[in-house]
């Protein structure tokens, strides 16, 4: 775990000093953050097998790299690396752009860090690792007004998640004494009823910090302005890749705390109240989309209504469909990081405006084809991958005895299929409005190819992925 | 009643009043100053556990000075992005904010 820590940390601390020095390093820090991401890639299994999965080992038990940790992690480095390849050319001309990718290596970190965290001071640390690069990163377009103000509203929801998490924690250690999570748990399991308010209220706070990181249904406001704001890189990175540390964090809490705590001896069904966020989360995010004008707004919300189809994957936990509730999960985290981020970086190509799409088959006849590839997995059509992940997690709702949210999360499948259509009706049927054939960024293609092949592949044999997938869930359940 | 409830009360009614403020406020500056009380609610809370439980003090102090690390850090980062975006616009008002809608 160190030396996966200083690959990526070691960089992003040097990168920086580049800026020092006058001549331009447009080419050498995204290469050393590209050599940094893959080498970190490569590390992950190894730190898996030399600690067995689950063990939770490091100094004073801060930090556990289990299955689930690897899968969040894997996932969070595929994404970093498709926004680092596909940012070379936008921010070339920025003179600060190694300070770019010096922040994206701090932020895939503390990413890292939250998915494998198991104590909860650490949790915190790099809760705001994740969070205080990204903000940076949301606001680096400067002299940009949407920029600034989607930076402001991030910052803030952000800020107010880290603060609540902050109180739910306190409020923990005070209860249990410590921060660590097994300790905490047990402390948890056995209160007494004069503690039960405050394990209430702390574990109320935890869930609603780690939802504004989700963006779950009440709390989802700051995601399409900081999306729309931002670059698409940079979009794709909070959209596709840190939403999934809030999840890594709150499958710690909600399967390994409150499970192993025995939380269903509180006359409180948290399971009931997950699966009504979940439905509620997945009609609003899916009705929004259908309205919006432009296309980042509208990935922004569909992104919403995906993280509420993976909240299925924690309400189920502690019932019948709790196997396949996780396994459905962990692998709608892997598949929605990659097709959403695709889609994300597809409209550095696109633009933002619905008009760019029309005719966008004649004019930019790659681009189109993997957005459109991207598009339809997203909305879990069969033959791609989205479809599996989508099966597992309905199986599991049905089988949790809960069908209502199989009902619907499948209408809302059907409404999200017919606004994804819409997208792709407009790229291949409707005559360009714009004459002007807008100019393919290569290394966008080369990120589209990646994630269309991973798409059509683990679509067509999603087998391996699969077996791997539910032999490390395994461990936890 | 015991001291330490006294404390427990008096830092949830920090984080009442904290997100009361956010709640209720438009200007970017008093939002951060609502999330910061909330913050030092919660260091308040984790200084009067230490001192009325048995368990070590050492930790909670270590605990405490992280959380007042990050939230200056936080709380720094945060103020160049409204100083930033006031520059833009020489307003820091949230509902002035309007060129998004959705």
């Amino acid at each position: 775990m160190i030396i996966l820590i200083a690959t990526l940390a070691i960089p992003a601390i040097l990168l920086p000093l580049l800026t020092l020095r006058n001549r331009s390093s447009s080419k050498i820090a995204p290469s050393v953050t590209i050599a940094s991401l893959l080498l970190s890639l490569y590390e992950l299994p190894f730190i898996l097998t030399s600690n067995g999965a689950g063990i939770w080992y490091y100094p004073r038990n801060l930090i556990s790299f289990d299955g689930i940790a690897l899968i969040f992690s894997v996932t969070i480095i595929i994404v970093s690396l498709m926004v680092t390849i596909s940012s070379f050319s936008t921010v070339a001309s920025s003179s600060n752009n190694s300070l770019y990718y010096s922040l994206i290596l701090f932020t895939t970190l503390g990413m890292i860090l939250v998915s494998s965290a198991s104590d909860l001071l650490m949790l915190l640390i790099s809760w705001e690792l994740m969070t205080v690069p990204s903000f940076v990163l949301a606001a680096f377009r400067r002299n940009d007004v949407k920029a600034s103000e989607g930076a402001i509203k991030y910052f803030l929801a952000a800020a107010l998640s880290a603060a609540l998490i902050l109180f739910g924690i306190s409020l923990a250690y005070g209860i249990s004494g410590s921060t660590t999570f097994s300790v905490v748990a047990n402390a948890f399991a056995n209160a007494s009823t004069n503690t039960y308010p405050i394990v209430i209220l702390s574990s109320a706070l935890l869930a609603s910090g780690f939802a504004v990181k989700m963006a779950l249904a009440p709390f989802h406001f700051w995601l399409p302005d900081t999306v729309e704001g931002s670059y698409p890189q940079i979009a794709a990175l909070l959209g596709a890749g840190s939403k999934k540390a809030g999840f890594a964090a709150a499958i710690r809490i909600f399967v390994v705390l409150l499970l192993v705590a025995k939380f269903t001896s509180f006359v409180l069904n948290w399971q009931i109240a997950l699966a009504i966020v979940s439905a509620i989360t997945i009609t609003w995010g899916n009705v929004a989309a259908l309205t919006q004008k432009s296309i980042s707004r509208m990935l922004a919300y569909s992104s919403i209504a995906q993280a509420g189809y993976m909240m299925i994957g924690l309400a189920v936990q502690g019932t019948a469909g709790a196997v396949f509730g996780l396994i459905g999960l962990l692998l709608h985290v892997l598949f929605h990081g990659i097709m959403k981020g695709s889609a994300f970086i597809a409209t550095v190509n696109i633009g933002d405006n619905m008009d760019d799409l029309a005719g966008l088959y004649r004019r930019a006849p790659a681009t189109a084809l993997g957005f459109t590839i991207s598009l339809f997995a997203l909305a879990g059509l069969p033959p791609l991958n989205g479809f599996w992940s989508k099966l597992y997690l309905f199986l599991a709702a049905v089988q949790a005895s809960m069908p209502w949210l199989a009902a619907v999360a499948l209408a809302n499948s059907a409404l999200a299929l017919g606004y994804y259509s819409y997208l792709a009706k407009r790229m291949y049927f409707d005559e360009p409005v714009k004459k002007d054939d807008p100019k393919e960024k290569r290394e966008v293609l080369a990120v589209l190819l990646f994630s269309s092949a991973f798409i059509i592949i683990t679509g067509f044999y999603p087998g391996p992925l699969i077996g791997l997938i539910s032999s490390l869930a395994s461990h936890l359940i | 009643m015991n001291e330490l409830a006294i404390f427990i009360i008096f830092s949830t009614l920090f984080l009442a009043i904290g997100v009361y403020g956010l709640l209720s406020k438009r200007n970017a500056i008093r939002i951060l100053f609502a999330i910061e009380i909330i913050i030092n609610a919660a260091n308040l809370n984790i200084g009067a556990f230490a001192r009325y439980m048995p368990y070590s003090l050492g930790s909670a102090q270590a605990i405490a000075i992280f959380v007042i690390g990050v939230a200056a850090a936080e709380a720094a980062i945060g103020l160049a992005i409204i100083i930033e975006a006031f520059r833009l616009r020489s307003k820091v008002e949230l509902d002035e904010m309007k060129e998004m809608k959705g």
